[in-house]
């Protein structure tokens, strides 16, 4: 056997820093993900820096038991609320909340809480199974390959993320924008630096995602700050056992397989996180079922089908994150902010360099999964409790670490200004509908694509593109994906006039 | 429904002047020209963003152009009569919660983490809180301690620099 398994495993097990650590993260999480505006995201910005001083395995394995907890706690504020607590509970509110009125809130909880569990466990086992299997495929990738397979991820990201293709191009496009600023890759000519010895080491990815999602956050609370808002939450919940029969979980066998690979598909495919496979996992779960017209009246199946696809999902978006390099949401792009602070550098090789730390990684999801499964089951009373804690007085303590944590990244104000830049930025296109998850992969993809660009333009004469089928394999696929999704909205866009 | 030929227009026009700004330096790019220099020059592949963004850019503010034209033939545009003075009103929140932050950065270095943190977390979080709610003296002891806890934890035991500014110790 691998010895880096071992290694990487009883690095975790062995350190009580890392297990409190990841009891910590997991159960910040939950509460991250439960309270309604905050999300696993801004979980992760807010304790990046808190993972500065850590070691690797350390720092990795508290973000990602962030990551954990903020997609499961979700769930809770989606059942007791009727609000989804993060995007990827979307789902769980239509059979969730008609369960808490008929009085069967704590079936829903126990159900929505062991599925989540269950589904992380299988994403995170296809994980491990298959990263390092797509590893060493992507180990042959060359300048020609990475190239197009840039080129496919953002055309996907592109044509799945909205409604209207022309925008979320321009948010790609933007994206990558901003990357050329500061040494261009392999002749490290000045682009854009005006000048400024700050500019010259462009931006970094963390100070942009955190002045993306972090401040828009905060301004999107203060563009409401008069609009009522008064939800009552269910309080009076008691878990006793599971919650449910062992009966009603046989009958949820194929839902959850079914939901856990369809969580797993969408979290491989960058650009559509959460919030989409739980809607597509409840629509095939309704449309395959037998009683169809059961669904949103507060059936298990409905809160099986969201919370099974969405937590199946971590494990599926952490796949082309680890073995490609390319992160498939917000979320992970913070994850990969967060592997760059300790200089581990995910893509093919990581398996070979970091073995140790993948292992460990791997096992800290495991046990996250685990405390999260716990800590939902046994402290539920207490969350709720905390769901009560004014958003106002969070949100600009929020703000301030982001602040610490652009700085503490590598100590200029320079990119405190670049949180703020961007945060207008993100305020802009929030107003002018443009989707922000498209610029992040830009910005990530961007750099990608001109590197083995001007790579591949070097070896054109040597070794022509027709030696690498994969590439035009890509691209191929890239083609028929775009013009298909033009078609579709042409259609849309036919029918929405026709409407009017 | 909500006429948007506005925020198009605004929208695919700025994007467009950005664009073309950022197409124009790119020829301040400067060439390498010694051995091994790849065929494709670092200003090629910014230039292709740069085109791409004008294009696009003025796709939007065609499509906004357009609306306003169909609804002005259609006799629909109605002017919304909301004067500058009011939009600001309105948008105030949002207005003095950039403000707050644009402040809170200028001043960070010289006067110090400490002191402009709690200011900032007082400040911001009494612009956040609905009128009904205000508490001044919770906001005040959130933001003194939230400061002088993130301080002591971020510089002792995580070792992050953080400007200490006039407080200097």
């Amino acid at each position: 056997m691998n010895p880096d398994i071992m290694t990487g495993i009883s690095s975790v097990l062995t350190s009580p820093m890392t297990l409190l650590f990841i009891l910590i993260g997991t159960m910040v999480g939950i509460v991250f993900g439960a309270i309604p505006g905050l999300t696993a995201t801004m979980a992760i910005v807010m304790f990046l820096p808190v993972t500065y001083a850590m070691s690797a395995t350390e720092g990795i394995s508290t973000l990602v038991a962030l990551y954990i907890g903020g997609i499961s706690g979700g769930l809770i504020s989606a059942i007791l609320l009727n609000i989804p607590g993060t995007p990827s509970s979307v789902a769980t509110c239509f059979d969730g909340r008609p369960m808490a009125n008929k009085g069967q809130a704590a079936k829903a909880l126990g159900v929505g809480i062991f599925f989540s569990f269950l589904g992380t466990i299988f994403g995170v086992i296809m994980l491990i199974f298959i990263s390092p299997a797509l590893a060493s495929v992507a180990i042959k990738f060359g300048a020609y390959e990475y190239c197009a397979l840039s080129i496919f991820s953002l055309s996907l990201v592109i044509t799945l993320t909205g409604k209207d293709m022309v925008k979320g191009i321009i948010s790609a496009v933007v994206g990558a924008m901003f990357a050329t600023v500061g040494l261009s890759p392999i002749d490290s000519r000045m682009r854009y630096t005006f000048g400024s010895v700050d500019m010259q080491a462009g931006f970094k990815l963390l100070v942009f995602l955190i002045g993306l999602f972090a401040i828009t956050e905060v301004v999107k609370v203060a563009a409401n700050v008069r609009k009522e808002q008064n939800f009552t939450a269910e309080e009076n919940v008691r878990l006793k056992g599971l919650g449910f029969s062992f009966r009603e979980f046989t009958s949820q066998i194929v839902n959850l397989f079914r939901s856990a690979l369809i969580g797993l598909g969408i979290g491989i495919l960058p650009g559509i996180g959460g919030g989409v496979s739980c809607m597509l996992s409840y629509t095939v779960a309704k449309n395959t079922s037998k009683h169809p017209e059961k669904f949103g009246t507060g059936v298990i199946d409905g809160v099986v089908a969201s919370e099974t696809a969405n937590n199946a999902g971590i494990g599926g978006a952490m796949i082309p994150l680890l073995s490609l390099g390319i992160p498939g949401d917000p979320a992970t792009a913070m994850l990969l902010g967060g592997f760059m602070v300790h200089d581990i550098a995910p893509g093919p090789l990581i398996f070979q360099k970091n073995g140790p730390v993948m292992y460990g990684i791997f096992t800290a999801m495991i046990l996250a999964s685990i405390v999260m499964c716990l800590f939902m089951f046994g402290g539920l009373r207490g969350i709720v409790k905390v769901l009560k804690i004014p958003k106002y007085y969070l949100l600009p303590v929020i703000v301030m670490l982001c602040c610490v944590g652009a700085i503490g990244d590598s100590n200029r104000m320079f990119d405190v200004w670049g949180v703020l830049i961007f945060g207008l930025i993100g305020y802009f296109f929030a107003k002018a509908e443009i989707p922000t998850t498209p610029m992040i992969l830009g910005f990530i993809l961007g750099p990608m694509f001109e590197e083995n660009l001007r790579r591949a333009s070097k070896l054109a004469q040597s070794d022509p593109i027709t030696n690498h089928p994969i590439s035009i394999v890509f691209l191929a696929i890239t083609v028929i994906a775009v013009a298909l999704s033009v078609r579709s909205n042409m259609k849309q866009r036919k029918k929405t006039e026709a409407k009017e | 429904m909500k006429t948007k030929y506005k925020m198009n227009m605004f929208a695919g026009g700025l994007l467009f002047v950005f664009a073309a700004a950022y197409f124009i330096l790119s020829w301040q790019i400067p060439n390498f020209k010694g051995l091994g220099a790849p065929p494709i020059d670092a200003k090629l592949v910014p230039r292709v963003w740069g085109v791409l963004l004008m294009v696009l850019s003025l796709i939007v503010f065609v499509r906004g152009l357009l609306e306003y034209l169909r609804l002005k033939k259609e006799g629909k545009l109605v002017k919304s009569g909301v004067s500058v003075k009011e939009r600001i009103i309105e948008n105030r929140e949002v207005i003095l919660t950039f403000l707050c932050l644009l402040i809170y950065i200028w001043l960070l270095q010289p006067v110090g983490f400490i002191i402009m943190s709690a200011l900032y977390i007082f400040a911001e979080s009494m612009i956040l809180t609905p009128k009904e709610k205000r508490n001044p003296l919770i906001a005040a002891i959130v933001g003194v301690v939230a400061a002088v806890a993130v301080d002591f934890a971020f510089v002792n035991l995580l070792h992050v620099l953080l400007p200490a500014g006039i407080l200097g110790w």
